[in-house]
């Protein structure tokens, strides 16, 4: 590595050209964003961001072939210059990652740098687009001519390349709709974050029911001092069943009844209610220093005060189940007159002419007697692109695991 | 079994460990000593699965929700990378390094106990879960073992007494944790495109999480460059920070308040 060094701009190019362009490249981006005053960059639409893909690689491919050899290409699809790009993507992702990124967000030179919506701004823009030429050509240099040997060269390097051109060019055709449901009625429309505004959807999604399954409401012994709760001995969530005994360092509690559903009619005691429109309610003994109370416990509800026992300095509270599962029973219908039932739950998305519709949401505040159910509908025409380059990655890193597991290499 | 016995299982877990580590190094003027030292070593992690196993069956949930459940998972597999390491490439040293290690994360869990929580917010309810945190607990596993080697190796370059094997096995170390990173940030991706609507939001832990795979691109490219593994020992060993922050430091970042990714309850 003892090679004499040439001028800055005299052939062979290498290192240090690369991370002066990456910087130059960063430093020209942050200048576009001030004098835009942080507005950012988006890819264009459809069909412009085909049209741009389309000349990308043929642009690509033209002058990998054509001018393989000239010291130029060689270093714009090298290494030095991947790596000088690495690491400014690597530094700007870094801003990306501390900055909370949040439009609301807003010291001022913080917002006009773009550094609040940092994967929308032109310094990443512009690395972003000198990154796919880079790694274009370096994925060309060793796709032609064809060796089977650089296989898993090419699955990794040009997996990547689709998957991150794919997504890149194709994230403005990306739709996602917040769709707000009410139990009986009909919705055709939806918000959509991107563009701050209600659009229409090709179809409707009728509403008929929508449910929360919760775990079992969980006793808890609250310091108020500490805003916490206190580890019983057990070390463990307690999940109320009647009979439970649980004890607390000098404290003892009985369960002596549990209503999993109830409202209060009048008096003390509560009645089972539908599960949609209580709350649960224990009745609870506590022993502490040879003191014995008696009561009801429960968290608040609709038109339900909460009620809890003071015990010394702590507070033995009830607090209601954490969702397990919540799911919405619709109904599509499209424009042209086709319907579909189905369910929506987490993680179970529900495909529908293009579309997949998630289970998103509820109203919190009301919990179990939410009528509202918030669904969210996505459709990402560039996805099966970007899937197509993940899955070629994964094959090169199933190639790369047997490199892994090489037993000699010194260099 | 629960948190109430997880210290005398720590504790005899550490013992085996301990004991065997002694053994071993005690087995280089007494041969009879290296099979027992083995065992004795293999025990420790044997107690660990067992533990992993009874766990899983009382939460009724993949144990693998609260950073204490995942430190388990790192007190389990990280010696098992050390015996791989000894047995694939003779390298006997890093296995104390990783005994060590685990014992460590078996004691922040017995400084900071876990609440044992049985529940699963519906997002992780899915097939997706086991499979993308695994393969990157495996990860972070193989990039803390090439990291050990990586310091082990500058110590080695200090007494000039370099090593390439050394080398050259902390570099396959840090292969293995590529790929299995490059996994979990796949099925990752697939699992938000399940979950979420879409397979990248740049949310901080992903950013974070790209930015820690970022790092060991960079590795991985600056050796594919014919740079010289002796001066890639710093940049191996000092990597293993940005995984870091990846894995727990994200919570602690100004951006984490708007992250859909916190492990924690509550
Ligand atoms: C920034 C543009 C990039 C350029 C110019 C580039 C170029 C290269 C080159 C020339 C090699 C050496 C290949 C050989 O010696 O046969 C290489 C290796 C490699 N690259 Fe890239 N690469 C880039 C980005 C990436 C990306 C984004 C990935 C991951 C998806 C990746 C994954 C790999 C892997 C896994 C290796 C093998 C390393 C090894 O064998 O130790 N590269 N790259």
């Amino acid at each position: 590595m003892v090679q004499k060094r040439g001028g800055l701009f005299s052939l062979p190019l290498g290192f240090r050209q690369g991370v002066l362009f990456a910087v130059v490249l960063v430093a020209v981006g942050f200048c576009i964003e001030l004098a835009s005053t942080g507005k950012g960059v988006a890819a264009p639409g459809w069909p412009v961001n085909g049209m741009v893909a389309a000349i990308l690689v043929a642009v690509v491919f033209f002058v990998g072939t054509v001018f393989r050899k000239h010291p130029l290409v060689l270093w714009l699809g090298g290494i030095p210059l991947g790596l000088s790009l690495i690491a400014v993507l690597a530094a700007l992702s870094m801003i990306g990652g501390i900055v909370p990124q949040d439009p609301e967000y807003a010291p001022l030179l913080v917002v006009d740098l773009g550094f609040n919506r940092l994967f929308a701004s032109w310094p990443f823009a512009l690395v972003c687009v000198v990154f796919m030429v880079n790694l274009g050509l370096g994925f060309v240099q060793k796709l032609l001519p064809f060796n089977v040997a650089n296989i898993q060269f090419m699955l990794f390097h040009g997996g990547f390349w689709i998957a991150v051109t794919s997504g890149l060019l194709g994230s403005s055709d990306l739709q996602r709709i917040a769709v707000p449901l009410y139990e009986g009625k009909e919705t055709t429309s939806g918000f959509d974050r991107a563009s701050d505004s209600m659009v229409e959807l090709p179809f409707g999604i009728f509403l008929h029911d929508f449910t929360i399954e919760e775990y079992a409401p969980m006793l808890g012994l609250y310091d108020p001092s500490k805003d916490a709760f206190v580890p019983n001995e057990s070390r463990a969530m307690l999940e109320i069943k009647p009979g439970m005994k649980v004890s607390w360092d000098g404290i003892l509690v009985d369960v002596i009844r549990s209503v999993p559903d109830g409202v209060i009619k009048s008096g003390e005691d509560p009645v089972a209610a539908d599960p949609a429109g209580g709350v649960p309610f224990a009745k609870v003994r506590v022993v502490h220093r040879g003191a014995e109370q008696t009561g009801w416990i429960n968290p608040a509800g609709k038109g339900i005060d909460a009620r809890y026992l003071v015990v010394g300095r702590y507070a033995l509270v009830l607090l209601p189940g954490s969702p397990k599962r919540f799911s919405s029973e619709v109904m599509f219908t499209h424009n042209s007159g086709e319907k579909k039932i189905g369910v929506l739950e987490v993680n179970k998305p529900f495909d529908f002419f293009g579309w997949k519709i998630y289970q998103a949401g509820y109203d919190e505040k009301a919990g179990k007697m939410s009528s509202l159910s918030v669904a969210e509908a996505v459709k990402d025409p560039w996805l099966p692109a970007v899937y197509f380059g993940f899955y070629l990655m994964m094959a090169g890193n199933l190639l790369f695991f047997w490199q892994g597991m090489k037993k000699n290499g010194k260099k | 079994m629960t948190w109430i016995e997880f210290p005398i299982v720590a504790g005899a877990a550490v013992a085996c460990w301990t004991g065997g580590s002694i053994l071993n190094l005690l087995s280089g003027k007494k041969e009879a000593l290296r099979v027992p030292s083995y065992l004795l070593m293999g025990a420790g992690t044997v107690v660990m699965v067992v533990f992993l196993v009874l766990f899983w069956q009382h939460v009724e949930r993949p144990p693998l929700r609260t950073l204490g459940e995942t430190r388990l998972w790192y007190a389990t597999l990280i010696p098992l990378v050390g015996f791989i390491v000894e047995y694939r490439w003779k390298i006997t040293w890093l296995k104390f390094y990783c005994m060590a290690l685990a014992a460590f994360f078996l004691s922040i869990n017995l400084i900071y106990p876990d609440i044992l929580d049985k529940t699963l917010m519906p997002a992780l309810q899915s097939v997706w879960f086991v499979p993308h945190v695994i393969v990157y607990m495996i990860g972070y596993v193989f990039l803390a073992a090439a990291s050990a080697a990586a310091w082990h190796n500058i110590y080695l370059g200090y007494r000039l007494r370099r090593n390439e094997q050394s080398e050259a096995v902390g570099h396959y170390l840090a292969i293995l944790g590529f790929v299995f990173l490059t996994f979990g940030l796949l099925f990752g991706a697939f699992w938000a495109k399940e979950a979420w609507g879409h397979y990248w939001t740049w949310d901080p832990k992903e950013t974070w999480a790209f930015l820690a795979w970022l790092a060991y691109l960079g590795y991985l490219h600056l050796n594919a460059e014919k740079i010289e593994r002796k001066r890639l020992q710093w940049y191996l060993g000092l990597a293993f920070i940005v995984l870091l922050v990846s894995w727990f430091g994200v919570n602690y970042l100004p951006s984490a308040q708007s992250s859909v990714h916190s492990y924690q309850p509550g």
